[in-house]
């Protein structure tokens, strides 16, 4: 009621129009692009702040110099619960062990980045903005993610937030160059309450051209965004549920938040959550055990739930630490700061399994720390390329690098059964298109590039010059969008062939010369 | 009996530990004033005994969490919002720290006072201004007495014998100490007049970060805000010597478990204590010994870094007993010099096979016409091994090639009369004697290494102890050990980095040697919550190479090298210049600002005096590019509003829900998020901090918040009249922009803010004295502070 109220009077002012945010506007479309542009799936990031000791977590049990670096906090070998013949789980992760033997977590071991940068907040803003170790980059990676998706959220924001955040936060991740893609919302009933309460919905303002303008700007913005997000959310969360208990601590509380907006219909690609006080210089055993199992005993039901509500397939989760620690205890019972740690990547379309080999506890880095095996971006690239399925040119640009990505995901592409794979150049076509065929003249393969308007049959057949069908590649009915096609010319004898694609009343040509 | 397996010797892992000895050799060692010397460790001291049931009580009770008052639609639980967040837009900026061009107006002074101050009055901005800038600044760095403190409690030393049951409460009891402490903070800058020191208390505070959620002893707390307080104007370097030895900081960054662990060797020397003796480099080549003296025989030993939690574990290829991993040697009848080993490493024992000659007197023996035969580990107790011949005296010998290690053996005979058993008739040592290899266990055998040397020759006589040990003498053996672990095994970096990174020259201007350098110059130090003591045997008086200079560093001298940097003077002038102007530094004028600094020998008035003077800190371009922190944000509406009587309704502790407002706003005093401190700038504001910010000026006008009663009531007829011509609705709105507004807002803004205020009465007829006058004055005031420019100052 408050919003309609607050549209029609902004309208009514009309000033300072580009500062107004056009939301205001209809905006139908946006949503849906949001949803389609991310695939329709979810990705939950898990931080676990302070630096993870990961020797602890996923314990290489049978090596000696495990237990010979560590002989006050080794974990015993007979309290270790196996995962494989070398590697077992802290007992404290007891309640992961369904999910593990359902193949539903992937372990990525020794992920770090070359030279580690031992103090935890640089590392964690190398984390967080997807940096080279020796490069500072004032945006995250999750915000250069969201801004491809959608670049136009600060002045035509999506009906639903891009990302939100439950409890403490993560602000770099989330900063954009545009702006901040995203809202920190703790209970969404209060949330959308105070907003309501608050907000004052006649004020506007052009901020002079200062640096104490742009800061305006930027406090008008999270206004804004708050007020906008407000009813979506609170909406949610009224229309959802949770199916399961979940422990009463903070890291249950954001899980259980998160199941119960999704299932409430909510649409937003990235959550973000925290564990903290992983930072174990002293009394490391009490202290890691007890905190990995409060993460254990909240993320077990929070699958169950996801399941129960019929949205275990659109969700995964991933670990991130900013480092782990030293493979050597410390004076206190405790680690110091170290460097590679194992991470997970948890949901049911995972291929569960140990990614990579057992740390390797011979062979240090000139500071007696463990040397990594996994760069922490290849997990980031991993999870936009397979989950998200962004293009690779997105992702190199999102990434700075091309990193190599793992085929974590199962049926990766079943969502549009396409068995050529949709390189996503993102957007819809304005017609029904088919490009040039490169390379061209080829042997024995080549490529295009077709473009649907609308949801339609797509026919695509090859003719040689005497008019006679040769091929028959693309028979299907498909929905906007774009889509490469890989032709074969095994079967066919060198010369001129002709491809042509029927679609929507439109046909559409192009030439192709096979040379053997 | 015969060996063929070792029972596990549990005598070695019921030794648990005893306080170890103490060196009184040290000398005297130069260390700050304040902190005494321990020179033993003695076990019946108070100080040890409070200190030891302090660390307990740390160990088992967690820090209690503030309570807050329970108010209808708010939350129970405070989701503490630390974000991160550094981007800032560029600065392209003319104004330098010069002082020539400063236009010192009345909204000059406004801006000086909200940056310095937890928010000025109308009156403090106009005296300011009738002033002028300089006696401004000079009043704005005037030292203020310390306060008399929040009470008794702060001195009270943590009792050293309690039950679980008192501890408990007494953990309750300091929960409440910690709110009254709290609560005595946020007075203190309630009062503050026009001075800048309670606002460079909470800059330090964000500076060295330290969190009562960890440190659960108020009064370490309390201490450790009135060090901030007393250093606040005060000399840096100085600051920071105190701050490394400060009870809390020991505590909040482990610094009191960084010590040096001594190298030790035990054995049947001692018992397996696990101290024994203490091993020492004198002439610092790496190489650590200890001479002592010993009875002849056999005799097992390992190296410790004090007690069994750092003992070495000895490959089997030189280990006496593989059970246990021991060492050993056999003490003959002359001193000893046993090989420098590295740590549960062998020395270089050498390959290829060597000579043994083994000779047993069989005198008196009747054989029974049977052969002798030496039997033992090289041919797995088989009863025959090797065949001795006789030497016509009574003696048998035979020699044998063996490869480098350790051997037991035995000695049988065998023939006809046994029908060849191998093990007709043995001679062994008697148990427990002197020769007998592991006087502990149940088997008695003979037993030597083959390690050093090319040849071992072995004399025993049947059924006795071999010849060759005389019992009842005692030599010198000389322990040695290099590459020795301990010095590093104690150490807990957690302190020496953050000193460097944090506190002092950030990130990128040291490496990690130079972190574990500094972290041994700072070993020994422990407290008792309340004093700090510096412990000489867990201080590593060795030589370290800190940022490439080689000394006997003391944390002191640590520090010197530090501020002796160039870059350290720019790390402090870069955080005065975020905290006071803006979160992009200016390079230029972090250069100028570092240098004031290092001329007056990191004094940090000079510097100030100088940047609250410049033209830059006026420079327009700032003017609002300061987001209110958390706790200005709940402060600054009420002494705005001069709310000075606040009475907490029945019940209710003072400045309770003050204090709950901050931490909505990501600010709980003595509560910073970690050691880096408060995030600032931008992450004040985010989609949970803004609405509770409004949701909190809208109480301090209403005196209520849902139903819950702030414990004040602002006047705003009163208010009002403080500003020089109320009466006049437009000149009365220009007044509160400035006074609200560090940016000059559009006329737009300003119009909406009258027609709050008039709503379409005739602005001739507004005055103070019109029966509406209360009301309309609440729903300005309340839109003031609700509009996005309030947040910014």
């Amino acid at each position: 009621m408050k919003r309609r109220r607050f549209l029609k009077n902004s309208l009514a002012i009309g000033l300072g129009s580009t500062l107004i945010p056009k939301w205001i506007q209809p905006l139908l479309a946006n949503s849906d692009t949001l949803r389609d542009k991310g695939q329709n799936r979810i990705l939950v990031i898990l931080n676990l702040g302070g630096g993870n000791d990961g020797l602890n977590t996923i314990i290489p049990f049978t090596d000696d110099n495990y237990y010979n670096l560590r002989p006050n906090i080794a974990i015993p070998q007979n309290e270790v619960i196996p995962i494989s013949d070398s590697l077992g789980f802290n007992p404290a992760l007891a309640p992961l062990l369904d999910l593990w033997n359902q193949e539903n977590i992937a372990i990525f071991q020794n992920v770090g980045y070359s030279q580690q940068d031992l103090s935890h907040f640089r590392s964690t803003d190398i984390w967080r903005s997807g940096s080279d170790v020796d490069q500072y980059i004032s945006t995250g990676w999750v915000a250069r993610y969201l801004e491809t998706l959608y670049s136009d959220y600060v002045e035509n924001p999506p009906e639903e937030p891009m990302s939100l955040q439950q409890g403490s936060t993560d602000g770099l991740l989330l900063t954009g160059n545009e702006g901040v893609p995203g809202v920190i919302v703790d209970d969404p009933s209060i949330f959308y309450n105070l907003v309501n309460e608050t907000y004052e919905n006649e004020y506007n303002n052009v901020p002079p051209e200062t640096v104490g303008g742009d800061e305006l700007s930027y406090v008008r913005q999270i206004d804004n965004n708050s007020f906008a997000y407000a009813g979506v959310i609170q909406t949610a969360a009224e229309m959802g549920q949770n199916t399961v208990e979940y422990p009463n601590n903070s890291m249950g509380t954001q899980l259980s938040i998160i199941a119960k907006l999704l299932s409430g219909g909510l649409y937003t690609p990235i959550f973000l959550t925290h564990q903290y006080g992983y930072d174990t210089h002293n009394n490391q055993l009490n202290d890691q055990n007890s905190l990995l199992s409060v993460l254990s005993s909240s993320i077990e039901p929070f699958f169950q739930d996801l399941a129960n509500l019929g949205l275990k397939d659109r969700v995964v989760l991933l670990t991130t630490s900013e480092f782990g620690r030293r493979p050597f205890e410390n004076g206190s019972n405790g680690t110091d700061h170290g460097t590679a740690a194992p991470q997970l990547v948890i949901g049911s379309k995972v291929k569960g399994g140990i990614y990579g080999s057992n740390p390797n506890m011979t062979e240090f880095d000139s500071n007696a720390n463990l040397l990594h095996e996994f760069d922490f971006r290849q997990l980031y690239a991993t999870i936009l390329s397979e989950w998200f399925d962004l293009p690779y040119t997105d992702i190199e640009n999102i990434l700075f690098h091309p990193f190599e990505t793992f085929p974590i995901i199962e049926n990766r592409f079943s969502h549009n059964s396409d068995p050529i794979r949709r390189e996503g150049l993102m957007g819809i076509p304005k017609d029904f298109t088919l490009s040039n065929a490169y390379p061209n003249p080829f042997n024995p393969v080549t490529q295009m590039t077709y473009g649907v308007k609308q949801n339609s049959l797509v026919d695509i057949r090859v003719f040689d010059l005497k008019g006679r069908q040769v091929l028959h590649p693309v028979h299907k009915v498909r929905p906007a969008g774009y889509y490469r096609l890989n032709l074969s010319g095994r079967s066919l004898p060198s010369g001129n062939y002709s491809v042509v694609m029927n679609a929507g009343n439109t046909t559409r040509k192009t030439k192709i010369t096979v040379v053997k | 009996m015969i060996k063929t397996n070792s029972l596990p010797n549990c005598f070695i892992i019921i030794i648990s530990f005893v306080l170890f000895g103490f060196l009184f050799a040290q000398g005297k060692y130069k260390t700050s004033e304040k902190i005494r010397v321990i020179e033993s460790m003695d076990n019946s001291s108070e100080f040890i005994k409070r200190s030891e049931s302090l660390d307990a009580f740390l160990e088992e009770h967690e820090s209690l969490p503030p309570e807050y008052p329970s108010i209808k639609n708010l939350p129970k639980n405070i989701n503490p919002i630390h974000p991160r967040q550094i981007s800032a837009p560029g600065l392209d900026i003319e104004s330098t720290i010069s002082s020539r061009d400063v236009d010192f107006d009345l909204r000059a002074a406004i801006h000086l006072l909200r940056r310095t101050t937890f928010g000025p009055t109308w009156e403090h901005i106009n005296s300011a201004h009738a002033a002028g800038l300089d006696a401004t600044v000079d009043a704005l760095l005037e030292e203020q007495p310390a306060p008399e403190p929040p009470g008794d409690w702060v001195d009270d030393p943590y009792p050293p014998d309690l039950t679980p049951e008192q501890q408990d409460s007494l953990n309750q009891a300091y929960r409440e100490q910690r709110a009254e402490l709290r609560s005595w903070i946020i007075d203190s800058m309630l009062e503050e007049g026009i001075n800048v020191q309670e606002t460079m208390t909470l800059f330090w505070h964000d500076h060295f970060a330290t969190s009562a959620q960890k440190v659960n002893f108020p009064p370490a707390i309390y201490n450790h805000y009135a060090l901030l307080r007393e250093y606040a104007l005060g000399n840096i370097k100085d600051f920071v010597k105190a701050m490394a030895l400060d009870p809390a900081m020991l505590k909040w960054l482990d610094n009191d478990e960084n010590r040096y662990r001594h190298l030790y060797v035990t054995g049947t020397l001692d018992d397996w204590t696990g101290y024994g003796r203490k091993l020492l480099d004198e002439d610092e080549d790496g190489i650590y010994t200890k001479t002592v003296w010993m009875e002849s025989g056999l005799h097992q030993y390992k190296y410790t870094c004090g007690g069994w939690n750092w003992a070495e574990s000895v490959p089997d290829e030189c280990a006496y007993n593989t059970e246990w991993h021991n060492r050993g040697f056999r003490l003959t009848d002359s001193e000893l010099i046993l090989d420098s080993h590295p740590w549960s490493d062998c020395s270089d024992v050498g390959e290829g096979p060597r000579t043994v000659n083994f000779t047993v007197d069989m005198t008196g023996v009747d054989l029974q016409g049977g052969e002798v035969h030496v039997t033992g580990t090289m041919d797995s107790w088989s009863g025959f091994g090797l065949t001795l011949m006789p030497n016509g005296d009574g003696t048998y010998s035979g020699s044998m090639e063996l490869e480098p290690g350790v051997y037991e053996y035995l000695y049988t005979v065998t023939g006809d009369f046994d029908d060849w058993s191998g093990w007709g008739m043995y001679g062994n040592p008697p148990l427990g004697s002197h020769c007998d290899w592991n006087p502990t266990d149940q088997w008695s055998n003979f037993g030597f290494d083959l390690f050093n040397s090319d040849t071992v020759d072995l004399n025993n006589v049947w059924s006795e102890c071999e010849s060759g040990f005389p019992s009842d003498q005692s030599y010198t053996v000389t322990f040695t050990l290099e590459d020795n672990p301990c010095p590093l095994a104690g150490i807990n970096e957690n302190f020496s980095r953050e000193l460097l990174e944090l506190f002092t020259i950030g990130v990128g201007n040291y490496t990690q040697e130079d972190v574990v350098e500094a972290a041994r110059a700072y070993t020994g130090y422990t407290t008792d919550g309340l004093e700090t003591f510096f412990n000489e045997n867990r201080h590593d008086f060795g030589s370290k190479t800190f940022m490439g200079q080689t000394g006997y560093w003391t944390g002191d001298d640590i520090v010197d090298i530090i501020f002796d940097q160039e870059e350290t003077a720019r790390f402090f002038a870069r955080k005065i210049f975020q905290w006071f102007v803006y979160y992009n530094p200016d390079e230029q004028a972090i250069d100028a600002l570092a240098d004031v600094l290092r001329e007056n020998d990191y004094e940090v008035k000079p510097m100030l005096e100088a940047l609250f003077k410049s033209e830059l800190f006026f420079d327009e371009t700032f003017r609002g590019a300061k987001y209110r922190g958390g706790i200005a944000h709940v402060l600054s509406p009420i002494r705005q509003m001069y709310i000075t009587d606040i009475v907490p309704p029945a019940g209710e502790t003072k400045n309770r829900i003050l204090l709950m407002f901050q931490e909505y706003f990501g600010q709980a005093l003595l509560y910073p998020p970690d050691v880096s401190g408060w995030l600032g700038y931008r992450n004040w504001i985010n989609t949970y901090t803004l609405p509770y910010r409004k949701l909190f000026t809208n109480a301090v006008i209403d005196g209520y918040i849902y139903d819950y009663p702030m414990g004040f009531q602002p006047n705003l007829l009163e208010v009002a009249s403080h500003f020089p011509n109320p009466n006049d609705a437009q000149q009365f709105i220009d007044d509160l922009v400035l006074y609200f507004y560090d940016i000059e807002p559009t006329d737009h803004t300003r119009q909406l803010l009258l027609d709050q205020l008039l709503q379409g009465l005739d602005p001739y007829n507004w005055s103070l004295t019109i029966p509406e006058a209360e009301d309309r004055l609440k729903g300005v005031f309340k839109l003031l502070m609700r509009y996005p420019d309030f947040q910014l100052k």
